[in-house]
């Protein structure tokens, strides 16, 4: 089996190479192809590398980390990593796998990393496949107000 | 109109000795009185208040009075004896039983109306009054929180400052201890300062100075930075905390959402009629994220004019090319207040 893919955005260097190398000690056969330091470039490393995860961060430069999970969450595993956790409600809605705090410490990290690892056996979560349901909802639900 | 001819075509049938156009008449003048004396007490019902009393005794006295005064202006029409009620006593009996009828109609009428329009007024002011005082209380409620606010510093801020000094201390870098060494001068001066009536220019950009070296080690080649009060303001005594917040928001709301980052710039002046001017400039995201209604500058705005009224102004404008620029005009005394603060931008910070 191939090793597996990550993505890391984050925009403050010194936060990054930290992920970065914890990460190393965590997931040794973990392989970052790529990283951004805002969302418009996480969009575009995606996109060139087509990594099975993305550590995301929420604030960020041009699209939040939050924005980048809708438009990617369909596709790969996201998890979050952000100062302060006002967002966890928002990051799970998106679908995220897990959910970090910063500074990472290791012992967290490594429940992270089992987390991803079981998810990566099943499939992606499908927001799409969510989004269709919820839409379905909504109209049933206007149908029946305009009835109202 | 159709009771009074009801009522007096009644009147007409009773023994009263009254034919139906004068019955007509007296009950129409009584349902007029009732409308006129309705309506005085409806709109003017303050002149009642607190007379009610007199005006039951007064009224029917009045009517009394007027009743016989009638009496004899309409004997002196007939070419009868104008005392001649006097004389009388079946008339005299007629004066005073229509007059205290009318006299006490219109005294109820007034009465009741007029003592619930002022019940009706005393509750409403009641009400209007806890509700000022509810608004008031709330709003020095959202003044204490807005202070605790202040002495918060951001979880956002230090989190990731700490998590940047960790990752530096384990490398063995010695930015390590640089950037603790201004994380203890920002949390020292930035938490008791706040407390303060006032402090010096110097001393907040002591604090300005530790937050943006520790912000420059967070996003490198992001940020840069300069810091230039001349050294004869230095002992200006200015509103604490205030610059802090104008620096924090160009970070925030000019250089964090900006990839490439930009330039802060604090600078410090003084006109000629001693006035201060305190400026800090970014060349970063600009006004697209709509910094000027945040929480901080409406802030500054009424801690300005709680202290030096219409002497001092927070003035915003757009940077050129990019950016943002936020100013804090302060009087050369709070004792003495200079003219208006101008306001050449007012439209673009609008």
């Amino acid at each position: 089996m191939s090793r597996p893919t990550a993505l890391i955005a984050e925009d403050e260097p010194l936060m990054r190479e930290r992920l970065k190398e914890r990460l190393a000690e965590a997931w040794p056969e973990l392989e970052i192809v790529a990283e951004a330091a805002d969302g418009d470039e996480a969009l575009a490393a995606f996109d060139a590398h087509r990594p099975q995860i993305a550590f995301l961060d929420i604030r960020m430069p041009g699209r939040t980390g939050l924005e980048v999970a809708a438009a990617i969450g369909a596709e790969c595993h996201v998890v979050f990593i952000t100062a302060y956790d006002q967002y966890a409600i928002e990051a799970f809605d998106a679908g995220a796998v897990d959910y970090l705090l910063k500074p990472v410490d290791a012992e967290r990290l490594a429940t992270t990393v089992d987390r991803v690892r079981r998810k990566l056996a099943a499939a992606p979560a499908d927001l799409s496949a969510l989004l269709a349901d919820l839409k379905t909802a909504v109209r049933g639900e206007s149908a029946r107000l305009k009835w109202i | 109109v159709v009771a009074a001819t009801i009522f007096a075509w009644i009147a007409a049938q009773l023994p009263w000795n009254m034919s139906f156009a004068e019955a007509a008449i007296l009950f129409n003048l009584i349902a007029l009185m009732l409308v006129w004396s309705g309506l005085t007490a409806w709109f003017g019902y303050r002149k009642f208040a607190g007379r009610l009393f007199r005006v039951v005794v007064t009224g029917p006295l009045l009517a009394l009075g007027g009743g016989l005064v009638g009496a004899a202006v309409a004997g002196m029409i007939q070419g009868v004896d104008p005392m001649d009620w006097l004389h009388d006593s079946a008339k005299l009996r007629h004066v005073v039983t229509a007059a205290l009828i009318f006299g006490f109609l219109y005294a109820l009428v007034v009465a009741l109306i007029a003592s619930l329009r002022s019940r009706e007024y005393a509750a409403l002011s009641a009400h209007l009054e806890a509700k000022q005082r509810q608004s008031e209380l709330s709003r020095q409620l959202a003044e204490s929180r807005l202070k605790m606010l202040q002495l918060q510093i951001e979880p956002h801020f230090l989190f990731n400052t700490l998590g940047s000094a960790q990752q530096l201390a384990e490398k063995g870098a010695p930015d390590a201890a640089r950037l603790i060494a201004d994380l203890i001068v920002f949390l020292r001066a930035s938490t008791p300062s706040m407390r303060d009536e006032s402090a010096t220019l110097k001393q907040e950009a002591t604090l300005v100075g530790a937050y943006l070296a520790i912000m420059k080690m967070r996003l490198r080649r992001r940020l840069t930075y300069a810091i230039d009060i001349p050294a004869p303001l230095e002992a200006r005594t200015v509103p604490p905390g205030m610059v802090i917040t104008l620096v924090e928001n160009a970070i925030k709301h000019g250089i964090e959402p900006s990839a490439a980052g930009g330039r802060v710039t604090v600078s410090a002046a003084q006109d000629g009629e001693g006035r201060l001017a305190v400026s800090v400039a970014d060349t970063g995201a600009g006004l697209g994220d709509a910094p000027g209604q945040g929480i901080g500058l409406a802030n500054i705005r009424e801690r300005l004019d709680l202290l030096f009224g219409q002497g001092a102004c927070l003035e915003l404008e757009e940077n050129e090319p990019r950016g943002f620029i936020a100013r804090i005009v302060l009087p050369a005394s709070p004792a003495m207040p200079a003219a208006p603060c101008a306001l050449p931008n007012e439209a673009s910070a609008a």
